[in-house]
């Protein structure tokens, strides 16, 4: 493809994702790719073969040429490159990668004791930097403060600006990202980085206003990351939804909500996009949505009927999902085409919609190549 | 004596406190083993009301885990007095999330709710090869084999630990339940396993019904 011919498609997308974000109508059905470990087997690279970013960009490029999807939340995360360093830097701690995933034993997630929420609530960022990353990487223990600090800075900071610089190098070939940045909701990061699952749980139970407030107390130490990052129309961040979908909507509203709430009007008052990752079912917590900003919001759902979704919550948010990837993965091309006309036909009037797997593609399992370019093909060629 | 009925409802309203409470006084008062198993079978009654409330949707997984957490906690003060005598098992059985995946929950919360009824479990753990199931149904031999996995891969897994045990000549003897996010009956049927379930009370549901 001639630069600018891919120029011109570049712009084209950009300007469908942003009108998709602010719910105005576009003139195709704009197709969000999610992807991942999908990218190199699509492609037919073997990922021990990808040893750096210039030949993963080279990958996603390639995908992106044949596929012509609008924008893809992020694009293909190679593990080795992306968590190794970052990993081998902190001398491992709780995380292994293996086989180009990169691995946490639950076990060893449950790191800050209840009775230690005074403490974080106090302030979060002295709390993770002396108490909690030491625990976790422990090569961090017994070295002094400046050289602890040297190695998270290098991990963090020194291994996201490549990571940047891929993110970079994927747009220049054509491949819209819809990712500015990448938070977790406050209890979330409770939830995945303190407590684990049955701790976070028994604290909702046991001691939910502390579980609040320190929810409340770690938004507030976002907000100066949240100012570092430049908004853009065309751009979101991207923040994965997990313990809620395991919540009573009454534990949700006691605990989860009150920074969740606060964070998602601070991101949009601040000028960006958020799109929410609302993993397995969320039904039971529409109401809830219902009361996020009016603008600036993407619900991508996984495991909700989409056009239920759109019913409830499209005057709120724009959506995504619906796409199955069990159909992509036993249907025929025709089964799956038929598909994604219904989408069309149901989801896309008005506005809001992104057409998009309702699972992230990451295995081979999820999807046939040729169903997936059967039905890129027919998104790309369809008009509204 | 105390009132069961209490205890049941206690575990079943998730009230923790309340139950503690009532079981701390029940141990001091000195009860009798078999005092002491009717407790336990009251606990057991809580677990089914919790069950029962999960699937009518008022209770969600979150209460389904913490109703764990008061039983683990409920039975570690009940079992000095129980001692070694345990009660007669309903059956027993393997789990274990399945090879390449490090998913747990799904899998305690079955373990949990299936211990709570009366079966042994013997917990494999997460990320196990189709060999450790294997080993396990040899050493113990199971009445069933329940895998767990979240990731769409994991039904690869699946698929070959049930061709493992097949090859090793040990499926005709067990039943296998499969569960997690990505099973469906299609993927049962591709899997080989007896029966699927995305509820954990429906599958304890299905392994009693096995073994009764």
């Amino acid at each position: 493809m001639s630069d600018q011919r891919q120029t011109k498609l570049y712009k084209e997308k950009q300007e469908r994702v942003a009108k998709t974000i602010r719910r105005e109508e576009v003139d195709k059905p704009p197709f969000m790719l999610s992807a991942d470990d999908y990218f190199p087997y699509y492609a037919g690279v073997e990922k021990s073969t990808v040893t750096s970013y210039d030949m993963a960009a080279d990958v996603v490029g390639k995908v992106s040429d044949d596929l012509q999807f609008d924008t893809t939340i992020f694009p293909w995360l190679p593990a080795n490159l992306f968590y190794g360093p970052k990993i081998r830097i902190l001398g491992g701690g709780t995380y292994t990668v293996r086989n180009f995933e990169k691995m946490q034993d639950p076990e060893k997630v449950r790191i800050m004791g209840p009775e230690e929420y005074p403490e974080l609530i106090k302030n979060p960022n002295t709390y993770l930097l002396e108490t909690v990353l030491p625990r976790r990487f422990e090569v961090l223990q017994d070295i002094n403060p400046e050289e602890k600090y040297n190695r998270i800075v290098e991990a963090v900071l020194g291994e996201g600006q490549k990571f940047s610089n891929y993110m970079q190098a994927c747009e220049e070939k054509g491949c819209h990202l819809t990712l500015s940045g990448l938070m977790v909701n406050p209890v979330d990061f409770l939830f995945d980085f303190f407590r684990e699952f049955t701790g976070i749980v028994s604290d909702i139970k046991r001691c939910p206003e502390l579980v609040r407030d320190a929810g409340l107390a770690i938004s507030e130490a976002y907000k100066p990351i949240i100012r570092s990052m430049k908004p853009a129309s065309d751009k979101a961040i991207f923040i994965p939804m997990h313990i809620p979908a395991f919540l009573s909507p009454r534990d949700f509203e006691k605990t989860y909500w009150p920074s969740f709430k606060g964070f998602a009007e601070y991101m949009v008052e601040q000028g960006h996009n958020v799109v929410y990752y609302f993993e397995k079912k969320y039904g039971h917590l529409f109401d809830y949505l219902q009361e996020l900003p009016k603008k600036g919001i993407i619900g991508v759902f996984q495991e909700d009927d989409m056009r239920l979704v759109k019913k409830k919550l499209g005057s709120s948010m724009a959506v995504a999902g619906g796409l199955s990837t069990t159909l992509m993965q036993h249907g025929t091309k025709e089964e799956c085409i038929e598909h994604v006309k219904g989408l069309i036909q149901d989801l896309c009037p008005g506005g809001g919609y992104f057409i998009t797997p309702d699972t992230p593609m990451m295995y081979p399992v999820d999807g046939r190549p040729e169903n997936l370019k059967a039905v890129a093909d027919y998104i790309r060629d369809c008009r509204l | 004596m105390l009132d069961l009925k209490k205890i049941t409802q206690a575990l079943g309203d998730l009230d923790e406190k309340n139950l503690l409470d009532m079981l701390n006084e029940f141990i001091a008062s000195g009860p009798t083993v078999e005092e002491a198993r009717e407790v336990v079978a009251a606990c057991q009654e809580g677990m089914t009301l919790v069950g029962d409330l999960y699937e009518t949707g008022i209770y969600f997984v979150g209460d389904l885990i913490f109703s764990g957490e008061i039983l683990t906690a409920a039975l570690a003060l009940i079992k000095p007095v129980i001692g070694a005598a345990n009660g007669p098992k309903v059956g027993t059985m393997v789990i274990g999330t399945v090879h390449g995946d490090l998913h747990d929950m799904g899998k305690q919360i079955f373990k949990n709710m299936a211990e709570a009824a009366g079966f042994e479990v013997f917990d494999l753990g997460i990320d196990q090869p189709a060999s450790a199931f294997i080993e396990k149904v040899k050493e113990i031999s199971p009445d069933v084999v329940g895998m767990s996995g979240v990731l769409t891969l994991s039904l690869d897994s699946m698929k070959d630990t049930v061709a493992g045990l097949k090859e090793a000549g040990l499926r005709d003897d067990i039943k296998i339940i499969i569960g997690g996010s990505p099973v469906t009956e299609a993927a049962c049927k591709r899997i080989g396993a007896d029966a699927w379930t995305i509820n954990a009370a429906e599958g304890v549901r299905i392994i009693q019904g096995w073994v009764s």
